[in-house]
């Protein structure tokens, strides 16, 4: 065990938060999902790779500005969700939980598989939102991008909610989520719910993506851990909860960058073993998570 | 009056805050075919849940030829000489008819992973007798010719008599039957109330929920009454059929006897 | 009453095992022969995850996790402590049976997607652990320098192909033959109760957390088995190939090839192990196919392709028989 000092600990802590705000973000799309199918989208790491390698090929390939890649971008991945939905889900009825995850195993190869040949292996540069100094905090340096990360993530956490509680289809949408049946009993159209679902869990996994992707290294396979980390948060806070998955996401980022700073010299390797623990010791002692009322 | 083989003393579940089975103490004699009825939501499959340790008791007593049960799991049940069909049929769709009453066997045979992985005598034996017997019991019901058919694709009627094989299999000192012929047609309910009828001549005590009043009325040697989780009544078919509290219970719901 | 109709259950058993001789020989080519044997390690792992998922009805994302133990374990106390082979193995063996009991135990309580998510992260945790093993392997890359099989002064090393094809395979169709045992007994029947319905299960006297331990365990060791066989074949093991994508793969074979038959489970190993040697055709687009070939048999073929195949089978006969047709009409 080392002892870090205290700047280094608040160091990790922000970093723990930025990173943290990602898997917020990932485990919010998983929720989304979940909540309208009961689906567990493996494909959401897809989104998050595929809405950070559009927006910087947009931004450095095709010179647009930033802003314009970013919201672009957004659009591009929506598509991509709802086509997908429209592809692999909706045509099956009645799949088993082995089906269907396998069917998003399969789209996330497939994201996997086309992005490989576009970009490469490598990992490729995104620029930074915004250049400048990194500011100081308890004797901490927090780069700029760090902040743009906590400030996307905010502001798509309350974009989220305000959607589900004061628009019509977010309405629906909840519904959904409480009771499919009696929904489809009071005239919701169940099915583009779902349809929705996807289309709004592949923005909020885009915008993760973007936002991470000039602090993190960009590449093919950058969704994977992350999908699977944001996939230990939203079972931590309780699967289908969607503050579960934010407070989840934060959780589990902060935890996982102390336990880099506390780990003896040399065994900071393990820290992504950290999230799975995380996992398996909130199934075994209360597998509805943090925020959970039953087992679904 | 002989010992009873079945002896449930003030029986207690709570759901929350509802009383589902409220105190109630009966009594099974050997030989004889005890009805439960009463309207719906009475607590009639909760008190088998109960007495088969589906559900945990929140107190009382069951005792079983004169030991107390009531700290058993429910897969000791059938070992013990207690088997039960369900309300809701619990057919398994992956197995054939065969395979579905040959589970009935289990507590009858012992072999284990290694002896079958490895085909030992034990195994060759076990599987040999159980066969036979499932057939046999097959038979009983009339179903021998569907032995290899997949479960799922027998009749509803059919799957009842293949729930009820399978509960005969390991020759049961007590079987709990929950509405064993409802959803069927009337043949085939005269045909389940033969059976039961032959079960108990083979000195099988008989535990029967039923709606259907005429059979209850015509096969049961005693007949206990529940309502809101309550004992109102217990006596001969001919009590029951003149007891007040019974014909209050059920007013309103037509009463057939 | 009951025909002896037992000879006839060994005829897919036979011509297997006559196509399995036959095929080194007619291939000729190490390096199919090689992609064959992998394709008999995997073979054991599915035929035990589906007698866990098809017949049990108990889903596994981490089995690549038991595979990973087995290999490293044996490799291991072969390479740190100068076991012989097959002593390592036996140990490694036995020893993620203990991990797989102690894991199954709390694991096995869980249902449906909470049973997946908890296998998964135990897959997970096993991979991290391996993947961080260079105190110990003293290589970043892997695990090196291990010792082959060896039998009658034989060494089963990478030279080796036919010897190491006939091993993996004799072992494999074993496993076959005493799964197929399981599922036709008192055990087997447990397992496919559970799967059906618990509830009847138990009032039948089925001890369920027991079999579902069981059943786990036993798959667990099967993983192992393919482990150990991996580690001395190659005799270099690195820990990329136990994780979540192996999982994911392996239970993608049992499901293509058809749950609750073990059959399938062949077919579905030696199709998805080639799959990726055929796929080379499309160059760097191999894995987007893959991907969307997992896709579309899922989407049209969520029975896997063995019921798929008896489905089309019992179709085609209920149309050629008069007596079925007679049957369903009346
Ligand atoms: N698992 C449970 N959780 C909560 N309440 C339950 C549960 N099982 C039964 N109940 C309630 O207990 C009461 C008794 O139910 P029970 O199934 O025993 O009735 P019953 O007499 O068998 O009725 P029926 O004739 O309709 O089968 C009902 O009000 C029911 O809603
Ligand atoms: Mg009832």
């Amino acid at each position: 065990m080392q002892f870090p000092t205290f700047q280094q600990l608040i160091q990790h802590i922000i970093y723990g938060i930025t990173v943290g705000g990602i898997y917020a973000l990932v485990a919010m799309g998983f929720t989304i999902i979940y909540n309208a199918t009961d689906v567990i989208n493996f494909a959401q790491g897809g989104f998050v790779m595929l809405g950070a390698m559009i927006m910087v090929s947009l931004n450095t390939t095709l010179n647009l500005p930033m802003p314009l890649a970013f919201f672009l971008s957004i659009l591009i991945v929506t598509a991509i969700g709802i086509i997908f939905e429209r592809a692999a889900i909706n045509p099956v009825k009645n799949a088993s939980v082995i089906t269907l995850i396998i069917i998003t195993v399969g789209a996330s190869i497939f994201f996997s598989g086309i992005a490989l040949p576009i970009w490469g292996q490598d990992p490729i540069y995104a620029k930074p939102f915004s250049s400048g100094d990194p500011v100081s905090f308890l004797g901490a340096k927090i780069s700029l991008q760090q902040l743009w990360v906590l400030g996307i993530t905010a502001v798509i956490v309350v974009a989220v909610q305000l959607f589900y509680k004061y628009t019509i289809i977010g309405k629906a949408m909840r519904a959904t989520a409480i009771n499919r049946t009696a929904a489809r009993l009071m005239g919701i159209n169940v099915r583009l719910m779902v349809l929705c679902s996807f289309a709004l869990s592949a923005a909020v996994g885009a915008g993760a993506g973007m936002a991470i992707a000039p602090v993190a290294h960009a590449s093919y396979d950058m969704g994977s851990m992350l999908g699977l980390k944001g996939f230990c948060a939203a079972v931590l806070g309780g699967l289908g909860n969607g503050v579960g998955a934010v407070v989840g996401g934060f959780t589990i980022g902060i935890i996982e960058r102390l336990a880099i700073g506390f780990a003896p010299l040399g065994y900071s390797g393990y820290k992504d073993a950290v999230a799975f623990i995380i996992l398996l010791v909130i199934l075994f002692l209360k597998p509805s998570g943090l925020f959970g009322t039953s087992q679904k | 009056m002989s010992t009873p083989i079945l002896e449930v003393d003030n029986l207690r579940k709570e759901f929350g805050g509802l009383v589902a089975v409220n105190d109630v103490s009966f009594k099974v004699h050997p030989g004889q075919i005890m009805a439960i009825i009463g309207p719906n939501g009475a607590g009639k499959t909760t008190t088998y849940n109960l007495i088969t340790k589906f559900y945990p008791l929140t107190s009382g007593n069951i005792i079983y030829k004169q030991k107390r049960i009531d700290h058993l799991p429910s897969h000791k049940m059938a070992g013990l000489g207690i088997t039960r069909t369900f309300q809701s049929l619990q057919i398994m769709n992956n197995m054939t008819v065969l395979e579905n009453v040959m589970v009935g066997y289990h507590c009858k045979s012992k072999h284990g992973l290694i002896t079958a992985a490895l085909r030992l005598p034990l195994y060759k034996k076990e599987e040999r007798d159980g066969r036979n017997k499932a057939m046999s019991v097959l038979e009983f019901v009339g179903l021998e010719s569907k032995a290899d058919w997949p479960a799922s694709s027998l009749s509803f009627g059919e799957q009842r008599m293949v729930e009820f094989a399978r509960a005969l299999v390991c020759d049961p000192d007590l079987l709990m039957l929950d509405e064993p012929a409802s959803g069927l047609n009337i043949p085939e309910m005269e045909h389940m109330a033969e059976l039961i009828y032959r079960v108990r001549d083979n000195g099988v005590t008989v535990m029967l929920i039923e709606h259907d009043m005429g059979l209850v009325m015509n096969i049961s040697d005693v007949v206990t009454v529940l309502n809101y989780g309550q004992k109102i009544a217990e006596g001969t078919p001919r009590d029951i059929q003149n007891n007040q509290d019974v014909i209050t219970a059920y007013l309103g719901e037509e009463l057939d006897f | 009453m009951i025909k002896d109709s037992s000879y006839k259950k060994h005829i897919p058993t036979v011509i297997l095992a006559i196509i399995l001789i036959i095929y080194p020989f007619a291939s000729g080519n190490n390096y199919h022969i090689n992609v064959m044997t992998l394709v008999g390690l995997y073979t054991m792992i599915v035929v035990g995850l589906n007698l866990l998922m098809g017949y049990a009805g108990q889903i596994s994302l981490g089995h690549a996790g038991f595979f990973g133990i087995g290999a490293y374990c044996s490799g291991l106390l072969n390479v740190k402590m100068g076991l012989p082979p097959w002593i390592s193995a036996i140990i490694a063996i036995i020893f993620t049976a203990g991990i797989a009991y102690f894991i199954g135990i709390p694991t096995l309580k869980l249902k449906g997607h909470y049973l997946a998510m908890a296998t998964l992260g135990f897959g997970e945790v096993v991979h991290v652990i391996l993947s961080k093993m260079d105190w110990l392997t003293d290589n970043p890359d892997g695990l090196a320098d291990i010792k082959p099989f060896g039998l009658f002064g034989i060494k089963f090393d990478s030279s080796f192909v036919m010897g190491q094809y006939f091993m993996a395979w004799i072992i494999a169709v074993a496993i076959l033959v005493i799964s197929m045992n399981i599922t036709n007994s008192r055990v087997g029947r447990a397992f496919k109760a559970i799967h059906g319905s618990e509830t009847a299960a138990s009032s039948m006297g089925v001890n369920i957390a027991k079999y579902k331990v069981q059943v786990f365990v036993l798959s667990a060791v099967y993983a192992a088995v393919a482990g150990c066989l991996y580690a001395h074949f190659r005799q270099f093991i690195a820990p990329s190939i136990f994780q979540l994508h192996t999982s994911i793969t392996l239970v993608t074979m049992v499901v293509i090839g058809g749950q609750g038959n073990i059959w399938g489970a062949v077919l579905g190993t030696v199709l998805l192990t080639w799959l990726p040697e055929w796929l080379t055709v499309a160059e760097e687009y191999d894995i987007m196919f893959y991907g969307i070939l997992l896709m579309v048999v899922m989407i049209f073929m969520p029975d896997g392709l063995v019921g798929r195949l008896t489905t089309l089978f019992h179709r085609l006969w209920s149309r050629f028989s008069p007596r079925t047709q007679a049957e369903e009409n009346g």
